[in-house]
């Protein structure tokens, strides 16, 4: 992370930083501070999905242990490129039952 | 009409998904669900196999169908979200002989899709929240605040989560500076001391999709100014709020990203984050500088 001295950046995280450091947050103070390795502190209680590539050049679902951050691919509708963002999400509840299974739809 | 488990799922994964084969005109899927009347999006991944005929979809058994656009390629369609006791959800496909992949299906609460959930039991799935929060080191003092993000629904989550905050306690109380979500779906900045507060609104917010950036400026004087562009458009401001004078520190030395630090449902955001970039002083103003910055 740069620390221009004109913006005075010392703080910076999500999917434009794991793009460019392969870590979601990046903290630039000295270490009695708890700079260069300050590191996100993360939950959640369930497993999750978010859209990733599948396959190279195929973007699908990917699964998600409990606990681990979630990077969505996305189309990003300024640039048009694909690019990786951190996805923080409200809990959710999908009331459709069996939902890959629909032999067992009714 | 028939259903199998055969199909390469949208997770790559062989017979992860399924198929539908109309064996009749108008063929029909349905699953029926015992819910309370509320407001219920519904989506699913889909893509053809057979045929070119039309595709449909409904959560009130039916009476409403409407068409998807589908390709045959896996992608993820939704239809308008409406308010249902008991929903019945599902498929027609128009014509005979035709053949579709489902994956993922899902019938949630609200106007906005989340993140597939994959329900393999008999019954509703949660997905929990995302709790990401880190600690802080630095004192009350002249900042910037700089989040870009795909907006995802969160602007319209009606418990005003939060999309950053810094200081604040577990419950979301105390000195701090929070950036986060009001009613009428737009942001607020707010500069609190455990009692004196100023805050500034946005006039508008953006729509599910559309790229938001926000720059949160708190001065030396604790005033505070919320700047926002949406889809790259010219950037727009709140004005400055009055004076506020900075307390000595925070009530606690955390900063949250879309959630109040030591979690709780209720002030999670469901947003995409591309940057979240905090900067000492004044050197970034617009949201076109804080652009111009390097990670």
């Amino acid at each position: 992370m740069s620390l221009g001295p004109r913006s005075n950046l010392i703080f910076a995280a999500g999917g434009d930083v794991l793009a460019k450091y392969g870590t979601l947050t990046r903290r630039l103070q000295i270490p009695t501070f708890g700079g260069e390795g300050g590191k996100e502190t993360f939950a959640r209680a369930s497993v999750a999905t978010s859209q990733g590539y599948v396959t190279p050049g195929v973007l699908g679902i990917v699964p998600v242990a409990v606990g681990v951050p979630r990077i969505d691919w996305a189309v990003d509708p300024v640039t048009g490129l694909v690019q990786p963002y951190a996805l923080i999400e409200a809990t959710a509840t999908n009331q459709a039952r069996f939902n890959r299974d629909l032999t067992n739809a009714v | 009409m028939p259903a199998a488990k055969d199909q390469v799922g949208a997770d790559g994964v062989a017979s992860g998904a399924s198929s539908l084969l109309a064996t009749a005109g108008n063929a029909t899927c349905l699953q029926a669900i015992t819910l309370a009347s509320s407001q219920r999006l519904q989506s699913a991944w889909i893509k053809r196999l057979v045929g070119s005929g039309t595709v449909q979809m409904t959560t009130d058994g039916g009476s409403t169908w409407v068409t998807v656009a589908i390709t045959t390629a896996w992608a993820r369609y939704t239809i308008p979200a409406q308010t249902v006791t008991n929903p019945s959800i599902g498929f027609r496909l128009v014509t005979n002989a035709d053949k579709i992949a489902v994956d993922y299906v899902q019938n949630e609460t609200g106007p906005f899709v989340t993140s597939a959930i994959a329900n393999a039991t008999a019954g509703a799935l949660a997905r929990s929240s995302d709790f990401w929060t880190g600690g802080w080191f630095l004192q009350p003092q002249t900042l910037w605040w700089y989040c870009r993000f795909l907006e995802r629904g969160g602007v319209n989550i009606g418990s005003s989560p939060v999309l950053v905050i810094m200081g604040a306690d577990t419950s979301g109380f105390g000195t701090q500076i929070t950036l986060g979500t009001t009613s009428g779906s737009k942001f607020i900045l707010l500069h609190s001391t455990s009692g004196p507060a100023v805050s500034v609104t946005t006039a508008t917010g953006p729509t599910v999709g559309q790229v938001c950036e926000l720059l949160a400026l708190i001065r030396a004087d604790g005033s505070v100014e919320l700047r926002q562009s949406l889809n790259g458009a010219a950037e727009t401001t709140t004005g400055q709020s009055a004076g506020l004078t900075f307390a000595p520190a925070w009530t606690a030395n955390t900063i949250g990203i879309g959630t109040i630090a030591g979690g709780g449902d209720s002030g999670v955001t469901t947003e995409a984050f591309s940057r979240v970039l905090v900067g000492l002083g004044t050197g970034v103003l617009t949201v076109a500088d804080a652009r111009a910055v390097a990670v």
